[in-house]
């Protein structure tokens, strides 16, 4: 223990004051609490707007071979050099965010409302829980890209089917997550409050459980949204998954891995701009779950 | 003199900066003294006693001034020499026994590891001991319980247990925070007199923390009454109950609460008790002054030092003087 | 006085899961309890852990079914209705829960709050209207308007339960229960509620359901007070003849457990020795027989009936379930 000299006198340790400040404005405060999610949603918004851009940001048809151009590093004509078939790079990554981000924010869209419906069922009808949770146990048991590949085999590349694949495959933990959910807001006692209050059941879940629930699954539809992605892309780089005509980062990889030793610009740009999608998309994740956990700030 | 503690002064630190919780508050206990330190919650009590015992960790918060158990300065002892004084000559217990009860061993394992860590006594003397401190805990069936996991036992068994770990080792002074505020009433009586037969049997001198001013009057000797972190009167039990002197002794009386005994509901309780609000220690004032509704300019700017009454009653208060019976 | 409430044998068991092939456990939380509350009056129900007055009040408030029992309201049976049956009566009967058990929803605001039951029950028309009501209720509850926009982790153990005893009040209703309300609470934020609560009655007219640990707390608010040990009332009475003249050795021992500000009745406690039995298994006979200073043998056979002690004329309306006394068992 120091004995060193204590601090100025602040305000003591004392019941809770009567009066809160009000919150600053929104945005600025959102910043300052929250670095990690106004980082994480400025790179995301970032990536979106190049992928919507795409055509704008000085690139050409990404699908347009040019033999003589072939295997070319980065220079002044081709910013990110060219791949085998003389594509260019740089339009074939920056239209491939593109797909990873379709894929991503598609399949979180999707397995959050499966995910959802059965984890709500499953925690609401008692009868059905057991057997719910042992189909998404089993599920679970196997590795989302393993299952992602058997779904995949069984019908023809494109990318809804990708994206079908890996809904499938991260539907489970969204389930559980609900269910979990349901079951513990089940028990809290400003239920039992708001059944006094005479609420009726339908509107108990629309105005109780639903906004306590969306926090949790908002955040793991973020995480999974980073899953997707990079399973999107070992999908593509095994051949399982988008075809090559249509570039995505994956695609990308895949065609580049025999050269990747003497022409690893190839390989370098799309895990780049892959890391920091996935890396964006966590910080938003954690951003999120920390923001909207209503005791620390009362604002979202 | 077992404990003299001098200006003792606690922060923690928090995200918003430090947080006093201790400001200046100095005591002492004597040998078999009870002493009762009263308070409503946030006032710095709780804080005092993990100050006293190191418990206070320098992540945590920042500890000054000076703590002598028995003539030797606390705070410049080591941390082994400072847990040996912790489980042989001072004991605690909690509010909730299961923050002093590990929930996977047993009993017996509990009270067995603190017998042989600080008394040295081989594993069948051990048990022989322990069977005797449960007994004097008034624990039924004492074998039966050394072999029970804490979450089969009634709060009430419990806390006899952390009572029963707290005096394994004889100590000369038991801290209890909140001892039976998680208890049922009848509950709390048995363990309140259990408390007083211990006090009489072992001779220990007790240092107790409570919001109860109740608990305070049923085995204090003398009692300490604490307010944002400073001492705001001191003053043998008889005394405080019979004459309080500051204030917030007054408002803290007149609040409790208590059988009427006579027809009718109405009770004058409460009357002219303090607004609500957050008590906030200005750099220089009385802390009391924000809701004392005796407070003048004089009490805002200056804080009052404690004053000796008659008879061993302290008081920090300008009004001291007078009849503070305004409530 | 026509009574608002009347509870005839009302009786909840809860069955304890078990392993398969083993028997079920049956934990008696409620068994066997009768009262009634007029229009207007506070009857207090007092006991210590295990007693089952949570699990009394909840079944009052049909949070829960009933084992067996009536449950009457202004005349009319209401235990065995359906969960939509029940819902417009709700207007009549409001709660306010003990603040620890966070009874506010974390994410809405206090405006919000306080106005669920409001609208559920159609008493509103638009936003203009409900906010003025909300307005009038933090009022009543002293507590500024501008509450309206806060969350209930930015206020203070207090104010909560100002917010839902606002909460309770919006609806207008005859009964409130208060389960546990003021338990958590410290000293002075405890006295205000009180106070709160008899100025509520006295200018409203509500009845109170006061459901509590503390004889200290109800004395200073209750007409009635009804003192219940595992699962059954063991004496019931007027606030004076309950605290001033307690028959039963459980209230005497309750009574004496309350400590006053005031070292010179030190030691005059009455100290029950043993622990409280489980709701599970009651023992035989009186339930208070295994830590009855005064129990002899009939206690450990039969149990006790609550009834008037007939040798004791000057006590009209106290009833007692304890061998001591005529009238009950006899």
């Amino acid at each position: 223990m120091s004995a060193a000299s204590t601090p100025a006198p602040g305000i003591a340790a004392a019941p809770v004051a009567s009066e809160t400040q009000q919150p600053k404005s929104g945005l600025s405060r959102i910043v300052h609490r929250y670095p990690p999610l106004a980082l994480g949603a400025t790179l995301l918004a970032v990536l979106m707007a190049i992928a919507a851009l795409a055509p704008l940001l000085g690139t050409v048809d990404p699908s347009v071979p040019s033999p003589i151009n072939r295997t070319l590093p980065p220079s002044a004509s081709f910013w990110f050099g060219t791949d085998m078939l003389g594509r260019d790079l740089y339009s074939r990554v920056i239209y491939g965010a593109r797909v990873s981000l379709t894929v991503g924010l598609s399949v979180a869209l999707l397995a959050s409302l499966f995910g959802s419906i059965i984890g709500f069922v499953s925690g609401s009808v008692r009868w059905s829980d057991a057997f719910i949770m042992r189909v998404m146990d089993g599920l679970m048991a196997i590795p989302p890209v393993l299952l992602a590949i058997a779904f995949m085999t069984l019908t023809r590349a494109s990318i809804a089917n990708v994206i079908l694949a890996i809904a499938i495959a991260e539907t489970p933990s969204v389930a559980r997550l609900v269910r979990a959910t349901v079951l513990s807001l089940r028990e809290q006692p400003y239920i039992d409050a708001a059944i006094v209050a005479g609420t009726p059941p339908a509107m108990i879940i629309w105005r109780h459980l639903l906004p306590n629930a969306v926090a949790p699954i908002a955040v793991q539809a973020t995480y999974i949204c980073a899953a997707a992605m990079i399973i999107e892309a070992v999908l593509s780089f095994i051949g399982a998954g988008i075809p090559s005509v249509i570039p995505s980062w994956g695609n990308i990889m895949a065609d580049g891995r025999a050269l990747w030793q003497v022409k690893p610009y190839i390989i370098f740009f799309p895990a780049l701009f892959l890391s920091v999608t996935v890396l964006s998309v966590n910080l938003l994740g954690d951003g999120l779950r920390d923001a909207l956990d209503p005791r620390a700030t009362g604002t979202l | 003199m077992l404990l003299e503690v001098e200006n003792l002064q606690t922060s923690f630190r928090t995200a918003a900066g430090f947080l006093r919780a201790v400001d200046g508050f100095s005591f002492h206990v004597a040998d078999g003294e009870t002493v009762a330190l009263v308070g409503e919650s946030g006032c710095g009590k709780t804080a005092t006693a993990l100050s006293l015992l190191g418990l206070i960790p320098p992540s945590q918060g920042v500890i000054a001034g000076t703590v002598r158990w028995r003539g030797t300065d606390l705070f410049a002892l080591g941390d082994r020499a400072m847990r040996d004084i912790r489980g042989k000559e001072i004991g605690m217990i909690f509010q909730d026994p299961s923050a002093s009860l590990n929930p996977v061993l047993t009993i017996g394992h509990q009270i067995g590891e603190i017998l042989r860590r600080h008394q040295q006594l081989d594993r069948r003397a051990a048990t022989e001991r322990a069977v005797d401190l449960l007994d004097l805990v008034g624990v039924p069936e004492p074998h039966q319980c050394l072999r029970d996991y804490p979450h089969r036992l009634s709060g009430g068994l419990q806390q006899r247990v952390t009572l029963a770990l707290a005096m394994a080792c004889n100590p000369k002074l038991l801290i209890a925070d909140e001892p039976t505020s998680a208890l049922d009433a009848t509950i709390q009586a048995q363990i309140l007199d259990l408390i007083t037969r211990l006090k009489r049997s072992t001779g220990v001198a007790i240092l107790l923390i409570t919001h109860d001013i109740g608990v305070v009057a049923e085995i204090a000797d003398r009692v300490m009454v604490m307010f944002a972190g400073r001492k705001v009167e001191d003053a043998p039990v008889a005394d405080l109950f019979r004459s309080p002197r500051h204030p917030y002794t007054l408002a803290l009386l007149a609040a409790a609460p208590r059988l009427q005994r006579s027809s009718g509901n109405e009770s004058n309780q409460g009357a002219g008790s303090p607004a609500f609000g957050a008590s906030r220690i200005s750099a220089s004032g009385c802390t009391y002054a924000a809701r004392c509704p005796l407070a003048t300019d004089l009490c805002r700017t200056l804080a009052p030092v404690v004053e000796t009454k008659a008879q061993q009653h302290f008081v920090a208060c300008h009004f001291a003087s007078r009849e503070a019976s305004a409530a | 006085m026509s009574a608002l409430l009347e509870v005839h044998d009302l009786k909840k068991h809860f069955v304890k899961p078990a392993p398969a092939f083993a028997p079920k456990p049956i934990v008696y939380a409620v068994d066997g309890v009768s009262f009634a509350i007029a229009r207007g009056e506070t009857l207090a129900l007092v006991g210590e852990s295990g007693c089952g007055k949570t699990t009394l009040g909840r079944s009052v408030l049909g949070l829960h079914g009933i084992t067996a029992g009536r449950i009457v309201w202004n005349g009319r049976r209401i235990d065995h209705l359906s969960a939509g049956a029940l819902r417009p009566l709700r207007r009549q009967v409001q709660a306010v829960f003990q603040d620890s058990n966070r009874s506010l929803d974390p994410r809405m605001t206090v405006g919000d709050l306080i106005a669920e039951p409001l609208r559920n029950f159609g008493l509103v028309g638009g936003e203009q209207q409900t906010e003025q009501r909300v307005a009038d209720l933090l009022d009543l509850v002293r507590l500024a308007r501008t509450y309206a926009r806060r969350r209930p982790h930015q206020l203070s153990g207090g104010e909560r339960q100002r917010v839902g005893l606002a909460r309770a009040l919006a609806p207008r209703p005859d009964l409130i229960v208060c389960d546990e309300a003021v338990s958590a609470l410290d000293t002075f934020t405890k006295l205000a509620i009180i106070n709160l609560l008899k100025e509520i009655q006295r200018t409203l007219g509500t009845a109170l359901l006061f459901i509590g640990h503390d004889l200290a707390v109800v004395d200073s608010i209750a007409h009635r007070i009804a003192v219940m040990y595992l699962g059954k009332i063991v004496e019931i009475g007027t606030r004076e003849q309950i605290i001033a003249a307690p028959k039963h050795p459980y209230t005497a021992a309750l009574l004496s457990a309350v400590l006053a500000p005031d070292p010179t009745t030190r030691g005059e406690r009455i100290v029950l020795q043993g622990e409280l039995p489980g709701a599970a298994h009651p023992p035989t006979g009186c339930r208070f027989h295994t830590r009855c200073p005064r129990d002899f043998a009939r206690c450990h056979i039969e149990e006790p009936r609550l009834a008037q002690d007939s040798s004791d004329r000057d006590t009209v309306g106290q009833q007692v379930a304890c061998h001591l006394y005529n009238g009950s068992g006899a």
